[in-house]
């Protein structure tokens, strides 16, 4: 037994399906979590960054209005001398220490229009504020209140810076001048201190106006200078406009970064902090490559007790498959499924195991069946054949006859029977059924062909006889197919009767060939199936009469034809017969297939007359036609009736249909002679040459010998042959022996004054013809009458 | 074979299709039996037009039904038999025992 793989069974079905299904479970909840932590967290980072550049821009706001705070409280005791005394001015601003340490750029007395009163600057004006600073002034002027300008780049300056002023006033509230003190934004105190402080790592600050100068960046090149827009630069436009908040951007390097904007309240500043989201989601990506160890490690778990539990789940099952696909290999009664544990499976196993018992205890009671059906069959067989056999042992030459049998028998058989010298019968039958059933509508068939076709008896009578027969013996819907035949050579004819089988042939030698339809029911259908239809054909030496079942038409089909064709052609007997059997091999018969095949190919022999010791006299004989109007068939048992005793009522009965008194005389001559004849020849077997010893030692052998004899019995027929006017002109009497026949050819050409053969020479003078069958158990003499 | 059966207050018939051999005679000689119980009609027609062969037991079959159905006063019609149906019911002369329709 070959064992087919099964890539794909239960288990592995039951590990794939749950294995996937918490492979992705796992990798779907561990991709969920790194995505709500990402997320969570730079959510945390904007809002914390943006808490914390909103506390820098406060504090830084709150470092601006102290300083302005302060110059406002100096401003209010700037005495009127300072803008009448220059050198005094100088000297009163010098002596304002208190508020220089916060203006790292100096403080400066201005007047109204910017001219410079005094000033304490690492870097002096030269005389007059800054143009860029003047409408700053102008305002601080106009309004009268103090105020912090935009951010500018002071000479010498390495950062920007702003200014702050506060007006100092007249009596009559007129500005006499502005107390003014330059801060530096990247001073400590001022930004940076927080800035640094508050901005760990490689995060950094930055500030830029609503002009887009960058005022404050880790890169002093960039300081006053217009933002770069080689980066994404949305967010700081919203900024612009007014935005304040936290977004992701992507700066002039081209990182991605997360930035929080906050707007300065003193001044046009807009505060920046910025972080690489790289280095922002640092944690989240740590937490990301442990996630995916942490769920290949799951996945990796789950898929081994998958594993783990589908094998312990499949186990029993794929056990029981197992046993299963064995079973076939094992011996019957050992075909057991071994049954593991108590589970559904089990359940099935143990059904399993009450049906293959069912089936087993059926399966040994088929054969059984079997081996009595094929026993019966194979007697069936050895009968059958044992019935036919003899027949065809005796077929001459250029006859052939022969059923190829199935194994189970499908009722077809053929035989043959040769009565008088030329005259031959055959019977091809077909049974419907097969088996015992068909045998036992062949063997009455057959057997009543046997016992009527050596008696001349017409070929109608013998097919109404089978057909009564099987009426009386097979229930309905049981028939024979059948076909007989008799060729008579000494008057150069063919009778066929077909009843339900496939056309016959005749193949004349010359000519076309002729169809022998079937034209009767077949046996056994009807109780009277009418009067049935003979087809005599004359025919003459070298033609051919075929005849099958439809076993061989079935096998053969339109070859049939083909086959004829060839006979048609004139092919000798030997390879005509040859090559219809060569076809039935080329068409692979076998003992297998459906249905037998029979079939049957006769060579109308020699039509000189037939070999017979009293040839027929022209003298005396009657020439009309003749048509038998009498016949009496008789099976005589020697041991029981002695032939004396049996003769005067044999003769007194056919004496009663007119058989005249002369005739009848010969007729008990004729027929003492022939039985006797049959009873020391044939029964008992006695030796003529006895009869030399005397006949005394010859009727003491012969009274023996009938004590001895087996009770097989002599037939004997005769039948009266009339004319039109129903006078009696011939008598025909065949005498049958059960013994093995003798030579009659040879006893042709005996002393006709010897001992031996007087009774048959007495014959051959009272006969018109006389002759044996080809055995010489049979005999045939026609006696004259008027 | 298969069977398939029509059956009306006039009419009752049969259409056997296929190959009509031993083995279908179980389910033939069931449904033949039923019709011939069923039937109110003085006919039941088997329809052989789809029938590609019959064998020996077949016939014995028709045979069968066809005594039965008489022993009922009812007519079996044979109808449209195929040319190799109707080679095989020429040739045991059932043309004698049965009223066959050609189409």
């Amino acid at each position: 037994m070959t064992m087919r793989s099964r890539p794909f069974g239960i288990q592995r079905k039951i590990f794939v399906a749950f294995g996937l299904f918490f492979s992705l479970a796992v990798a779907g909840g561990g991709w969920a979590v790194a995505q709500y932590a990402s997320r969570l967290s730079r959510s945390q980072i904007e809002e914390r960054q943006f808490h914390e550049v909103t506390l820098l821009a406060r504090s830084v706001d709150d470092k601006l209005r102290s300083h302005l705070r302060s110059l406002e409280a100096v401003a209010r005791d700037v005495p009127s001398r300072v803008l009448r005394d220059s050198r005094f001015a100088n000297i009163w601003l010098k002596d304002r220490r208190g508020i220089q340490a916060s203006f790292d750029h100096g403080i400066f007395l201005l007047g109204p229009d910017g001219r410079v009163l005094a000033e304490a600057a690492p870097d002096p004006m030269g005389g007059r504020l800054p143009g860029h600073l003047q409408p700053f002034l102008e305002a601080v002027v106009a309004r009268r209140q103090a105020g912090v300008s935009e951010a500018y780049a002071p000479e010498g300056s390495r950062g920007p810076a702003v200014m702050l002023a506060a007006p100092f006033l007249g009596r009559d509230g007129r500005v006499l001048g502005v107390l003014a003190g330059s801060a530096d934004l990247f001073q400590e105190e001022v930004l940076l201190e927080n800035a640094r402080r508050r901005q760990p790592g490689s995060s950094y600050l930055q500030m830029f106006d609503s002009r887009g100068r960058v005022l404050i960046h880790p890169d002093p090149a960039r300081i006053m200078k217009p933002l770069e827009r080689s980066g994404s630069q949305d967010l700081f436009d919203r900024a612009i406009k007014g935005f304040e908040g936290s977004g992701e951007r992507i700066n002039a390097a081209g990182r991605q970064t997360i930035s929080s904007l906050k707007r300065l309240q003193t001044t046009d500043g807009i505060l920046v902090a910025s972080l690489s989201i790289s280095e922002a989601l640092a944690p989240i990506e740590r937490l990301r490559a442990y996630l995916k160890v942490a769920v290949a490690g799951v996945v990796a778990l789950s898929l081994f007790l998958t594993w783990l539990i589908s094998h312990r789940l499949a186990d029993n099952l794929e056990d029981v498959t197992r046993q299963i696909r064995t079973l076939g290999d094992l011996p019957s009664g050992s075909r057991i499924i071994r049954i593991k544990g108590e589970d559904e499976v089990s359940d099935l196993a143990r059904s399993f195991n009450d049906m293959i018992g069912r089936l087993e205890a059926h399966e040994a009671r088929l054969t059984l069946a079997k081996a009595e059906t094929d026993e019966e069959l194979g007697i069936t067989k050895h009968v059958l054949n044992r019935l036919v056999e003899p027949g065809l042992r005796h077929l001459p030459p250029g006859f052939h006859m022969e059923t190829l049998q199935t194994q189970r028998i499908n009722g077809d058989a053929c035989t043959y029977h040769q009565g008088l010298p030329g005259i031959h019968s055959g019977l091809i039958c077909d049974a419907t059924g097969h088996g015992l059933t068909a045998g036992v509508s062949t063997l009455p068939t057959v057997q009543t062909f046997l016992s009527m076709a050596g008696r001349d008896i017409p070929l109608e009578t013998i097919y109404l006889e089978i057909n009564a027969k099987l009426r009386q013996m097979l229930p309905s819907g049981r028939f024979v197919c059948l076909l007989l035949v008799r060729l008579d050579v000494r008057h150069g004819s063919l009778s066929v009767l077909n009843a339900g089988l496939p056309d016959a042939s005749l193949l004349p030698a010359h000519g076309p060939a002729r169809k022998l339809k079937s034209h009767n029911l077949p046996a056994g259908v009807l109780d009277a199936p009418g009067i049935p239809m003979v087809e005599h054909i004359a025919v003459s030496e070298g033609d051919r009469f075929f005849a099958f079942t439809d076993g061989l038409q079935d096998l053969l089909g339109d070859r049939i034809d083909a086959l004829l064709a060839r006979e048609a052609a004139g092919a000798p007997f030997s390879a005509s017969r040859r090559s219809i059997q060569e076809a039935l091999a080329q068409g692979s018969w076998d003992h297998e297939q459906q249905d037998d095949v029979s079939w049957a190919l006769w060579e109308i022999p020699s039509l000189a007359p037939p070999e017979i010791m009293a040839p027929a006299r022209a003298a005396g004989r009657f020439s009309g036609p003749l048509h038998t109007t009498f016949s009496v068939e008789l099976a005589l048992h020697p041991r029981q009736h002695s032939i004396p005793s049996v003769l005067p009522d044999l003769l007194r009965l056919v004496g009663s249909q007119g058989l005249p008194a002369e005739a009848a005389q010969t007729l008990a001559v004729a027929l003492s002679e022939a039985l006797g004849n049959a009873v020391d020849h044939g029964l008992l077997r006695l030796d003529t040459r006895l009869k030399e010893e005397g006949f005394m030692a010859y009727d003491a052998a012969r009274k023996a010998g009938l004590e001895a004899a087996p009770a097989h019995p002599i037939h004997l027929r005769i039948a009266l042959h009339s004319d039109a006017q129903n006078r009696i002109r011939e008598v025909a009497v065949d005498v049958e022996d059960p013994g093995p026949g003798f030579d009659w050819r040879a006893r042709q050409n005996r002393d006709a004054h010897g001992q031996r053969g007087r009774g048959l020479r007495m014959l051959q003078s009272l006969s018109l013809d006389l002759g044996f069958n080809e055995a010489g158990n049979a005999i045939h003499f026609t006696l004259p009458c008027g | 074979m298969s069977l398939v059966l029509h059956q009306d207050r006039q009419t009752s018939s049969l259409r056997l299709e296929g190959t009509f051999t031993f083995e279908s005679h179980a389910q033939f000689r069931s449904v033949s039996q039923d019709l011939l119980n069923a039937t109110t009609s003085s006919q039941i027609s088997l329809n052989l037009s789809a029938l590609t062969y019959m064998d020996s037991s077949a016939l014995g079959m028709l045979l069968l039904l066809r005594e039965t159905a008489e022993a009922k006063g009812v007519k079996i019609l044979l109808e449209d038999p195929s040319p190799v149906v109707m080679e095989i019911l020429k040739v045991v002369q059932f043309v004698k025992l049965f009223e066959i329709r050609e189409r």
